[in-house]
């Protein structure tokens, strides 16, 4: 475990520094976001540089940056004059709320999918292998506008924008952005569940245990779905981490107050310490979904333990 | 039905005006909404309001909307879509489109913006100017901040005086003003350098904004912001900010204004950057109205049925800045032959979906002319019309070396500007000039503005900018005549010609509205011969109004003018 937490204080390190460095870089000032292009006169950009210290050369000010970083001050906002903690807190909520609906929509309707089509071959494997080979095929802002057309401007049903408050506004503000998040990583769930069933169905001991009259239910869940997992988990911890990255895409199009729209405008704004402290969060919850499909493997398997080899 | 209401009403029955039209002159010259609804029930038909307008010369009455019809009710809460979180709500702070549209509700100036476009008195009771380097503030009595505290002239000292501070996004208001004193108990003098009229036009946008010595103090840095909402003395009193989602305003029951007593109990501005979900927000009334819609929504909301589309009078303007010394641009006729090229009806009408009125060759918009307006009217249709005269184009280019390329920069992915800089290339190509396209990344293009380096390489670029004040010097000012080193400036070519400087350097000087008219109409005439930039089209202010709401200015006053107060139930 030692060795983990090491590796990612050094993994935060390196992100920090490249993140630092690239919005550092890139030409440009968040003084042409706040003012929305207009110009300033000379002694007002000189004051505000000084204020937030761009005068300052790029190292001392990551090295600021840093410092302050590791006793929990992650900077001001140039664009909002804010805090960066008191601006990210109350977004956290909304993506978590998201990612984890998204997740479940994946596990559940993904893995449901994907054993029916293995094990009842037939019209209802088509079916689903075509709806699923369109699904994979279809990005998150496209998924977004066609279900707010249906849902929002035909129905009259949901909400297109806002996260709601209290669970049942949340469920009912965010069940189209979680469909829309995870409709890609659905259908490829439930392919990879049926391609892993599949492969299970075919084994030597799935047929032993048929022909010594095991009843089918016990089949499937010892012989067929147990051995299939470990390859499910990889699948769906892989989705669920990328699930991180789409959040950016949906909760723009669902005018959502959460980390990865906030992360689009602080982008577009260069308003660094916001960027550098959402990006940190995001490799942070990345690094952690994977330690928490290696210990399911060991859960799953006890044949493979943790943190051993390093080798996925 | 009065007079008026008559003529309205044959007009409709003529097929000259739609009913949006009706709506909207009906509103501008007193009608009632009972009388409207009569019209429009007498005309029959149950269409929307703002379908009407497909016949070709409406485009003519596109950008004349002040106002909605009056509200005939009061309204709990009013859903308003803005189109990205604003920063802080220190009014020192507040230089962008919805950073405005909400202070303006909360923190008010000594001077307002009207839905008209005129400058009347806000916090202050008078102006006076004794002597052109002398401005002389009467404070009005009476007036609460939302705390209860009563305003002081104190308090209007201490708020302009940080301005003084060049970290104020509008110190520039104050480039030429010496002292700020309090002169008497109800008094406040300004002492100028030297004679500046655009100053005191600006006392009505956050330049003049006033909030309460005490509590900003108190508040620091962090004033404005969520943890320390502002304060001011306006219509509406900041309630709650819920981050990345939303800002709630509570009526203000002790407003000074008793005439303009806000009708609406609470307003809440909710986030929406993305285009589309702005136009599906509207549609299907999760938001009651916003300002600057979606220029890609805009079909939908005309032809939609669940509110008005109007197309307020403004004083923006979209204009192509030179920023080259150098090359066939620095040719005075190359840039007039380009400009008698650029099919400007066409873009108005493809680029912003008819949402914008050609520009002849000025840069300043009826709209930006609070004054003189009937002489500034004459001079304007004298001016080249904006319509297409390849031969004349082609006279002017006559014996001009057209080697080397012209790089005109758009921002990237930004459609507006991409097809504004092809229309223009198409029109160089036309004239045997080599126009490159350069786009530059999004988040860079507002370097251009500021920075000589971020401009190397770049001959030109498009730019949608306006006017804070209808003041045509606030703009025209700063981009024709060369300013000092320190002082704001969107003169990138160093365009300096002695009959336009000395006439606006006299204008900026003269006090006397009538006199500075003819002397900016002079420096129009001559810059419409000497293209100091190549203006294109005059976009509108679209404002969308769901059925449930009515009653907010159409007009670009929504920035400065506490326009939420005048909404409630339609």
């Amino acid at each position: 475990m030692a060795r983990r937490l090491a590796a990612l204080a050094a993994t935060l390190l390196a992100t920090s520094f490249i993140i630092y460095g690239a919005v550092y870089l890139a030409p440009g000032s968040p003084l042409t976001a706040v003012t929305g292009g207009r110009p300033l006169p000379p002694a007002t950009l000189h004051a505000i540089s000084h204020e937030y210290g761009f005068d300052k050369p790029f190292i001392v000010r990551y090295w600021d940056w840093l410092t302050g970083a590791i006793h929990g001050d992650f900077g001001r906002s140039v664009v909002f004059r804010q805090d960066v903690s008191s601006l990210i807190t109350p977004r956290i909520g909304t993506t978590v709320f998201l990612i984890a609906y998204a997740a479940l929509l994946i596990l559940l309707i993904g893995v449901a999918l994907g054993l029916v089509s293995a094990l009842r071959k037939g019209h209802l494997d088509t079916a689903i292998l075509t709806v699923t080979s369109v699904g994979t095929a279809v990005p998150a802002i496209v998924a977004a506008i066609v279900l707010i057309w249906i849902f929002t401007l035909q129905l009259g049903w949901l909400p297109a924008l806002g996260s709601g408050s209290g669970l049942a506004g949340q469920l009912r503000h965010l069940t189209m952005p979680a469909i829309a998040l995870a409709l890609a990583g659905t259908a490829y769930v439930a392919r990879l569940t049926r391609a892993a069933a599949n492969e299970e169905l075919r084994r030597e001991h799935v047929a032993t245990a048929r022909s010594r009259g095991i009843p089918e239910r016990y089949v499937v869940q010892r012989h067929v779905l147990r051995n299939a997992l470990v390859p499910i988990t990889t699948a769906a911890g892989l989705t669920i981490a990328g699930l991180i990255a789409g959040t950016v895409v949906v909760e723009n199009a669902f005018a959502l107050n959460g980390l990865g729209s906030f992360l689009v405008q602080a982008v577009g704004q260069k308003d660094v310490p916001v960027v550098q402290a959402i990006c940190l969060i995001l490799v942070t919850a990345f690094i952690v979904v994977n330690t928490v499909v290696d210990l399911l493997y060991a859960v799953i398997d006890p044949r493979i333990g943790f943190g051993g080899g390093d080798d996925r | 039905m009065s007079d008026d209401g008559a003529r309205l009403y044959d007009e409709l029955l003529a097929g000259r005006v739609s009913r949006a039209e009706l709506l909207r002159r009906g509103a501008a010259v007193g009608l009632g909404a009972p009388t409207l609804a009569a019209i429009l029930a007498a005309c029959g038909g149950g269409d929307s309001a703002g379908s009407g307008s497909s016949a070709p010369g409406a485009v003519a009455e596109v950008g004349t909307a002040v106002t909605t019809p009056a509200p005939t009710g009061e309204l709990d809460q009013l859903k308003w879509g803005l189109f990205y979180e604003p920063g802080p709500l220190d009014w020192i702070y507040d230089y962008n489109y919805e950073e405005n549209t909400v202070v303006t509700n909360i923190t008010e100036s000594l001077m307002r913006l009207t839905p008209q476009l005129s400058i009347e008195p806000g916090l202050a009771e008078s102006h006076s100017a004794p002597d052109d380097l002398t401005h002389v503030y009467t404070i009005r009595q009476g007036v609460k901040f939302h705390d209860g505290s009563p305003m002081t002239t104190a308090d209007v000292v201490f708020s302009m005086k940080r301005h003084l501070d060049p970290n104020s996004y509008w110190a520039f208001a104050y480039f030429n003003v010496k002292s700020i004193e309090q002169t008497g108990a109800w008094e406040v003098t300004v002492r100028m350098k030297r004679p500046d009229v655009i100053f005191p036009a600006l006392m009505a946008t956050p330049a003049g904004g006033v909030g309460p010595q005490a509590y900003v103090t108190a508040k620091g840095k962090n004033y404005g912001t969520p943890t320390a909402g502002p304060v001011g003395t306006g219509p509406f009193r900041f309630t709650s900010w819920n981050q990345g989602a939303n800002i709630t305003l509570t009526r203000h029951d002790a407003y000074w204004d008793t005439a303009h007593a806000p009708k609406t109990k609470s307003v809440v501005f909710s986030f929406i950057p993305e285009e589309s979900t702005m136009t599906t927000g509207l549609l299907s009334g999760e938001i009651d109205g916003a300002y600057h819609t979606p220029y890609s929504g805009l079909s939908q909301l005309r032809s939609s049925s669940v509110g008005t589309l109007y197309l307020g009078k403004s004083m923006l303007f979209s204009v192509i800045y030179i920023s080259t010394t150098s090359g066939p641009l620095a040719n005075i006729n190359v840039r007039k032959a380009l400009l008698k090229a650029i099919d400007r009806q066409a873009l108005a009408k493809a680029v912003y979906g008819g949402a914008a009125t050609p520009l002849p060759s000025t840069m300043t918009p009826l709209g930006q002319w609070s004054y003189a307006q009937s002489q500034a009217e004459a001079a304007f249709q004298k001016l080249p019309p904006p319509v297409v005269d390849l031969e004349g184009a082609k006279k002017l280019m006559q014996g001009v070396d057209t080697s080397g390329t012209i790089v005109i920069a758009t921002r990237a992915s930004f459609q507006r500007y991409i097809n504004i800089a092809s229309i223009v290339q198409d029109a160089g190509k036309k004239l045997g000039l080599n126009i490159q396209i350069k786009p530059i990344n999004p988040n860079d293009y507002g370097d251009i503005f500021f920075s000589d380096s971020a401009r190397k390489g770049i001959d030109m670029f498009i730019s949608e900018n306006y006017a804070d004040v209808p003041e045509p010097l606030e703009t025209l000012y700063v981009t024709v005549t060369p300013q000092p080193p320190n002082a704001l400036t969107y003169n990138y070519d160093d365009y300096n010609n002695p009959s336009v400087t000395s006439d606006l350097q006299k204008a900026v000087a003269e006090s006397d509205p009538a006199k500075r008219a003819s002397l900016i109409i002079a420096a129009q005439s001559v810059l419409a011969d000497q293209p100091a930039t190549l203006p294109l089209v005059s976009p509108a202010v679209p404002l969308f109004l769901n059925k449930r709401a009515t009653g907010a200015p159409a007009s670009f006053c929504y920035l400065y003018y506490p326009w939420a107060r005048d909404v409630g139930a339609a």
